[in-house]
């Protein structure tokens, strides 16, 4: 797990995506092995498959277990397809630490520095917590897991904790057995048989029937899981002859090695059932530190594997953009944009001479972008992203200068505002969590505009500005409006809400309840002049509000007993609630 | 009499004054007054309102029962020409509902509560209102008919004078219930006759 890197996530958890990157598929409960055993801090959470990364953001913790994994530290790839209980799982075999250069990393500075051999390394950051013995299956185990990775036995607490050789070396258990007789080392008597029922003959554990009289040992409920154990059983049997080099090579420097190789095969008989030897921890220093499992407990994997494919052959991270020369300042002056220096090699001009040299750049190179974006539909698909990056730049220049008259700034900011967004969830990229990632991309669009325009806004406008600012990728209203309904379970600061009758609207959970909303129209309906009633229409004229919501709003104060209602052929006004305190 | 600070309330301006001399309260001129109000706290208040009204109202002119279709009496009562509104029979009907309720009033049964009797006194009160007119003038242990009580000379100055035949009818029920007088069968309603006893007092 250490070659993932926390995530910076927005307010809703989604993830905080770098320019250029693009959401490619999103799949919810999946979980994650730490090489074969599972990853207990990252049990269930959503998966974003990226152009650039792989990211998990769990469904619990959200805020602290989120972490990502770069794509271009992906080797190769396997699927397997899932079998009974077992859930379809991708390995991504990473490349070695020492095959991506990486100068921040300090573990690729040391081994370099003293010449130690970068997976002997790795082995040895894994070790930190000394290894121990299962009390059941005298496996030996990594310090840092907390089950046997074979039989799945939790470690012993406190004083069973059985401090081995303090590298952990992964065939201690081997050698213990193999330089002894084996019919006297208690630690295969102890193995748990099945003793029969009726002959008491001490059977092996996968065996369903007694080996001696045959009969049937398992009963019906935990058949599924032998079945299942032994087909992991072969499978890792299956992997051994990949799996021996490796290991030969990763201790190479250790004396112990060719004795272990040599009795490999020959305890690999001797131990017969038991998987634990090639399945369980004795090999993950070489090959788990280099590999990550994801499960998928709700399907959709095959898909994922799919896009995870395409997306490691375009190799999207090689031509990442450089940072926009707009963006920021600070470069600016510190050396030429990839821009001006392609046009102008040799510009290091300091001083204000510079500066003004930079803005001229600046300026024909969003004039260029302009000028191209628009030259057809296409075009403006394609430099979407560069557009709404622009509208932010002038936006966030516009908020530092006080040249500008100010509500010339503030109409400007309101049009940049509803434009795009930069990177629409589909369906397609989203596939199962459509809607709830629908949910949270509405929430952060439409949340300013939703305070701006007083807390409440009805589902229709929403409608309109959120499909306008998605630009191309248009929403259906049924689409929106189930994103709408998962904002409570989303825990999202958006409600929507449906009126007795039948207007949707959605409103701001902090700013907007029944009794201010109430209170503020009474207010309004007991200072009007003397025998002036209120109609919906002059409220929403008054509070800049749609008509349907100004008489939804009087209405619900209505039914709240403060404020009655005059219908005459007039139409309806209404009143402030004299009936209440009237005494005859 | 308005307790609130509502602009609305000043707006109402000055109460009615029919020429009978009944005078309506200011609520009189408040247009929410002539629609049924659906929230039902809200109902509950403008019903108990529009009911003082009508019992007042029939109080001050002495009269009974109260027709959904004499638009004569109601025109008066329930419409206001300076503010243009009047209250729809309906409404009417489901302030006489909640009235009958309340029993300040009751459905004439052959009517499909299209007439009503307004009790804006209490048949008890009438009972005994009668029986102490009875003793008071010696009448007791004697019969009286129904048209005696109710338009003979001896009652002329009396409240119950002219007083509507259910009613009068729903009186004697009470006072026959108290054990306080027997009624006779007459060949119609004002024969009808009405013995009070002594040991009535």
């Amino acid at each position: 797990m250490d070659r993932w890197d926390p995530i910076e996530l927005t307010s809703t958890f989604r993830p905080v995506l770098e320019p250029q990157e693009a959401i490619q598929t999103t799949q919810d409960q999946v979980g994650l092995y730490d090489g074969r055993v599972k990853a207990e801090d990252y049990p269930n959470g959503t998966v974003y498959l990226t152009n650039y990364r792989i990211l998990y953001i769990d469904a619990k913790d959200p805020a602290r277990k989120s972490i990502g994994l770069s794509l271009r530290l992906i080797n190769g790839i396997q699927h397997y397809g899932g079998f009974m209980s077992s859930s379809p799982k991708i390995t991504l075999d990473l490349y070695p630490r020492s095959a991506h250069s990486d100068p921040q990393s300090s573990m690729d500075v040391i081994s370099s520095h003293g010449g130690i051999d970068s997976s002997a390394m790795a082995a040895l950051t894994l070790m930190t917590e000394p290894s121990w013995v299962c009390t059941c299956c005298y496996n030996s185990n990594q310090g840092g897991l907390a089950k046997c990775s074979v039989c799945g036995v939790r470690k012993p607490q406190g004083s069973l904790e059985a401090p081995t050789t303090p590298a952990a070396d992964p065939f201690h258990f081997v050698e213990s057995v193999t330089s002894s007789d084996p019919s006297t080392t208690p630690s295969v008597n102890d193995q748990p048989g099945i003793a029969c029922p009726a002959c008491t003959f001490h059977n092996d554990p996968f065996m369903i029937h007694c080996e001696i009289c045959g009969t049937q040992l398992q009963d019906q409920d935990s058949m599924a899981f032998m079945l299942h154990r032994q087909q992991q059983h072969q499978r890792s049997i299956s992997q051994l002859p990949s799996l021996v080099p490796q290991s030969t090579s990763s201790l190479s420097t250790t004396p112990t090695t060719d004795i272990a190789t040599s009795k490999y095969s020959a305890s690999a008989k001797f131990l017969g059932g038991l998987p634990s030897f090639y399945g369980g921890g004795s090999k993950t220093t070489a090959e788990d530190a280099n590999s990550v499992k994801l499960s998928f407990r709700s399907g959709g994997s095959s898909g994922f594997q799919t896009l995870l494919k395409s997306a490691m052959a375009t190799k999207a991270w090689e031509n990442k953009p450089k940072p926009r020369p707009a963006e920021t300042v600070r470069s600016q002056y510190s050396a030429a944009t990839p821009e001006s220096g392609s046009s102008s090699p040799s510009i290091q001009v300091g001083g204000i001479s510079g500066i003004m040299r930079t803005v001229e750049s600046n300026k024909k190179v969003a004039d260029e972008t302009l000028s191209e974006a628009f030259r057809d539909l296409q075009g403006l698909m394609d430099k979407a992203a560069e557009m709404v990056a622009l509208a932010e730049t002038i936006s966030n220049r516009l908020s530092k200068s006080n040249s500008m008259n100010n509500e010339e700034t503030a109409t400007f900011k309101t049009y940049l505002l509803s434009m795009g967004i930069a990177a629409p969830v589909t369906k397609d990229t989203a596939g199962a969590v459509f809607h709830k990632e629908l949910a949270r991309e509405l929430v952060e669009f439409i949340l300013p505009i939703v305070e701006r325009e007083g807390g409440t806004m009805s589902l229709m406008d929403i409608y309109c500005v959120f499909n306008r600012a998605r630009g191309v990728e248009l929403i259906s209203p049924k689409d929106l409006c189930t994103a709408c309904e998962l904002f409570e379970v989303l825990n999202l600061p958006l409600r929507l809400r449906k009126f007795d009758s039948g207007l949707l609207v959605i409103q701001t959970l902090a700013r907007y309840s029944d009794d201010e909303v109430s209170s503020t129209i009474t207010k309004r309906i007991q200072t009007l002049p003397p025998g002036a009633g209120l109609t919906a229409v002059e409220l929403a004229s008054a509070i800049q509000i749609s008509v349907a919501l100004a008489q939804e709003q009087l209405l619900m104060t209505e039914a709240r007993g403060l404020i009655c209602r005059d219908e005459s052929v007039e139409g309806l006004r209404f009143f402030d609630n004299l009936f209440t305190h009237w005494e005859i | 009499m308005a307790q609130t600070t509502s602009n609305a309330a000043q707006g109402l301006g000055q109460a009615t004054t029919l020429a009978s001399g009944f005078q309506f309260p200011s609520l009189h001129n408040f247009p929410p007054f002539y629609t049924l109000q659906p929230t039902a706290s809200t109902w509950k208040n403008q019903s108990d309102l529009w009911g003082t009204i009508i019992m007042r109202y029939y109080r001050h002119h002495r009269l009974y029962q109260l027709d959904l279709d004499d638009s004569a009496t109601n025109d008066q009562l329930f419409s206001n020409q300076r503010i243009n509104r009047r209250l729809n029979s309906e409404t009417i009907q489901a302030i006489v509902e909640e009235m009958v309720k309340k029993g300040d009033a009751e459905w004439d049964a052959t009517s499909r509560k299209r007439r009503a009797i307004i009790y804006w006194r209490k048949p008890e009160d009438w009972a005994a209102m009668i029986s102490s007119w009875v003793f008071e003038s010696g009448l007791n242990n004697s019969i009286l008919t129904y048209y005696e009580i109710a338009h003979g000379e001896n009652s002329e100055d009396q409240e119950f004078f002219n007083i509507h035949p259910a009613v009068l009818q729903k009186t004697m029920d009470v006072l026959v219930k108290r054990g306080v007088a027997a009624t006779f069968q007459g060949a119609n309603f004002e024969e009808m006759g009405v013995k009070f006893f002594n040991a009535g007092v």
